[in-house]
């Protein structure tokens, strides 16, 4: 089964689903994209294939890494990848190097649900980084065609500030997890919002159907009878959600970089500071392919994957304008709605002012 | 309660004391992979401490990055977990001044019952080590090396590339070989420093087997060899000039080719690899763990001294190489015995022409990208 996604016409990629239906029905790889999705156009090539079910890799001409990194110029395969339960998936992408890649990754059942955020979003994001658009790990909304941007790790309070702002009515909603920007101008990213117990608004919860909440409260169980180890995360379309809500596109006027600390703080900062924090977040949300790039670089020093994350970082100096302001905004662990609530404020007065500066210029 | 101390004295740029609270190791030589570097006392303070034991942290006035990491000025503390492993490890000094970590730990299953207290080692000891040898100019480089007449040869490659063997090789030629490391060793200022991190594991591949890959039997008869081992079993040079640079590969191919390489590119690519290597723990294998912990506080303060330390080392590497000879050495997949004297060979030939690659064999190579996308 394939689907095909555009992102605002910038990117184009296919998710071709190999697998029975039966294990399609256990865990749809593609399902959070469902936003994206446009019709199949056979005479038009997507940027990027992601193909998903085995595959026999192309291991003619490669060196081998590690005993499990397979490398060939413009080629990458990684035959085991591990994580909790023994979740594990192999994947390949010819072409890693060129215009138009083609990645194609298989999974046991327990590393299924990794498969989106471990391999399939940093290709999304690396294909993003070739057309020179950024996309960085933060949430967005937008007040008067005005974006701002919330850009943190996990805890941060992303998700919790941008469903807030949806709340309050009035304001757009851009992206809770990532969100992407060329030359000061943001576009939404509406892949599916990942729910847990401590950003679930009640206007989310009543919006869910009986078997969405009976799993909700099932997953909520097994997070704490595991005291942490498994934890799995409830996906909501934002479409479903707050399709009111829901903005294409606004220039960027304000850049806000969360740090979790003791008490509620914000502060300007230093642009580059901030460029090189979000270098840092998005590394952590990849983190594996902090690895890879390596493993590629060890061979191929001078190529452009192996160069990611520092042409990552030039990007982000071109795609974050001079003129906005930063700040760096320190809230307390466990964000509530009412922290988010003054986070709000502070930029809605900021609107104000810059719009009374406006004025007088 | 009895505390078990051990003090270490790395080539006198990085000092180090281990305090253990738990019973010593029936098998020390893998819980304790510096023994090479161990003195009986440290005639200063030690610049790194190292505390396995319960503890209780002081993460107050922390920032907190993904539920898990805390974070302030010079400081770091974490509850993390990996297969059979678990473990609550704070890291005060982590940037600058005396590093103080402190570590408690378990580890499930066979290798936690042969030897309880490898985790810490395993885990974070290289990596630290690491930071305090970049503050002082040097760093710990992911190869293995051999020195001949005060010339050393440092073979660099990613994990599975018979580095060892290739080491192991060159040694049992006997034409005045000897090792330095065989999976890091220091280097800085155009020397090469060694660095024979678990020298019983090299001494008993080196003693007993044909190449460096173990089999069952071989774990079980290591286990016993390492029982009665002394660091002193194997000579090791300390210190040579480093004189040759060889980036070592596995396939593509059926034979072994050896070409040229841009100095410049095989500096890169060490530095890339050695990187690579702090995402590696010995017995545990590619967790990520200390890189994350690194990233993580970077996150906090972007502009810190450790997310510079590779960009750094490769700087100070380029300075300090010319002259240096750059070789790639490709090996086939599976290699047999004549692969590996075939491979050893070019390499002496290495030492006998220092300044110059003159006598060694260059072929065109196809394939060595890596030599090619420098030009």
């Amino acid at each position: 089964m394939i689907h095909r996604h555009s992102l605002h016409n910038i990117l184009t990629f296919d998710i071709d689903d190999r697998r029975t239906a039966i294990s399609r029905r256990w865990s749809d790889v593609g399902s959070r994209y469902r936003a994206f999705r446009v019709p199949l156009r056979p005479d038009v090539q997507p940027d990027l294939t992601i193909e998903v079910g085995r595959f026999t890799p192309s291991l003619a001409g490669c060196s081998l890494l590690d005993d499990e990194c397979y490398l060939k110029p413009n080629y990458l395969y990684l035959a085991q990848e591990r994580h909790k339960l023994g979740g594990a998936w192999q994947f390949d992408v010819l072409g890693i190097e060129e215009e138009r890649c083609r990645v194609r990754v298989n999974a046991n059942w327990t590393g299924l649900p990794f498969v989106p955020g471990r391999v399939i979003d940093f290709f999304i994001h690396y294909a993003l980084a070739k057309r020179g658009y950024s996309l960085m790990h933060a949430s967005a909304v937008a007040l008067d065609g005005l974006a701002a941007v919330y850009a943190g790790r996990g805890g941060g309070g992303k998700t919790t500030i941008a469903l807030k702002a949806v709340e309050r009515g009035g304001l757009g909603y851009l992206g809770d997890n990532f969100t992407l920007c060329q030359r000061g101008k943001l576009f939404s990213f509406t892949s599916d919002v990942n729910m847990f117990a401590y950003n679930l608004r009640p206007a989310v919860w009543a919006r869910l159907s009986r078997i969405e909440r009976l799993g909700f409260r099932f997953w909520l169980q097994v997070y704490r009878l595991t005291r942490g180890y498994i934890k799995v995360l409830t996906p909501v379309s934002p479409v479903r959600l707050f399709s009111h809500a829901l903005q294409d596109s606004a220039d960027l006027a304000a850049f806000y970089s969360l740090l979790t600390g003791q008490a509620f703080s914000c502060v300007p900062a230093d642009r580059d500071e901030i460029i090189r924090r979000s270098v840092s977040n998005q590394k952590l949300e990849f983190f594996s392919f902090v690895r890879y790039t390596g493993l590629y670089g060890c061979l191929y020093p001078r190529s452009d994957f192996a160069r990611h994350w520092e042409i990552y970082e030039d990007l982000l100096h071109q795609n974050l304008p001079d003129g906005i302001p930063y700040y760096q905004l320190t809230v307390p662990a466990s964000i509530g709605p009412g922290v988010a609530d003054r986070v709000l404020d502070l930029y809605a007065t900021e609107i104000s002012s810059l719009r009374r500066g406006e004025v007088k210029a | 309660m009895t505390t078990w101390i051990e003090h270490y004295d790395v080539h006198g740029l990085v000092s180090l004391t281990v305090r253990r609270s738990a019973a010593l190791d029936p098998v020390p030589a893998i819980s304790q992979p510096f023994r090479y570097f161990q003195v009986a006392s440290l005639d200063r303070e030690p610049d790194i401490v190292l505390e396995v034991g319960d503890f209780e942290p002081d993460n107050r006035g922390c920032y907190l990055v993904d539920h898990q990491f805390f974070v302030r000025e010079n400081y770091f503390y974490c509850e993390d977990a990996y297969g059979a492993a678990r473990w609550r490890v704070e890291i005060q000094g982590f940037e600058y001044g005396q590093t103080r970590v402190r570590f408690c730990g378990t580890f499930r299953g066979l290798k936690g019952f042969v030897a309880p207290g490898m985790l810490p080692a395993s885990l974070l000891l290289k990596q630290v080590v690491g930071l305090h040898l970049s503050r002082q100019g040097y760093f710990l480089a992911h190869g293995a090396a051999a020195s001949k007449d005060g010339q050393a040869i440092l073979l660099f490659g990613r994990g599975g590339t018979y580095k060892t063997t290739l080491l192991m090789t060159l040694l049992r030629q006997d034409e005045g070989w000897r090792m330095m490391g065989d999976d890091t060793v220091i280097v800085g200022g155009g020397q090469v420093l060694s660095f024979p991190a678990l020298l019983g594991f090299f001494a008993f591949r080196y003693q007993h087997l044909p190449t460096e890959k173990l089999s069952l039997l071989d774990r079980v008869r290591l286990l016993f060899f390492l029982a009665n081992f002394k660091p002193t079993d194997v000579p090791v040079v300390d210190r040579s000039r480093l004189i040759g640079l060889v980036h070592c590969m596995v396939g593509p191919g059926d034979e072994v080719r050896v070409g040229e390489a841009g100095i410049g590119e095989n500096v890169v690519s060490l530095a890339r690899g050695s990187a690579v290597e702090e995402h590696t723990s010995y017995n545990i294998g590619h967790t990520s763990v200390f890189p994350r912990y690194v990233e993580a506080y970077t996150y906090v303060f972007p502009g810190n001294s450790l997310a510079r330390r590779w960009g750094d080392a490769c700087a100070r590497l380029l300075v300090g190489a010319q002259g240096v000879q750059s070789l790639v050495l490709g090996l086939p997949r599976c290699p047999k015995r004549h692969h590996f004297s075939e491979a050893t060979q070019a390499l002496g030939q290495m030492a006998l022409a220092p300044g110059g690659a003159e006598g060694v064999e260059v072929q065109g190579a196809p394939g060595f990208q890596a030599a090619e996308a420098i030009r």
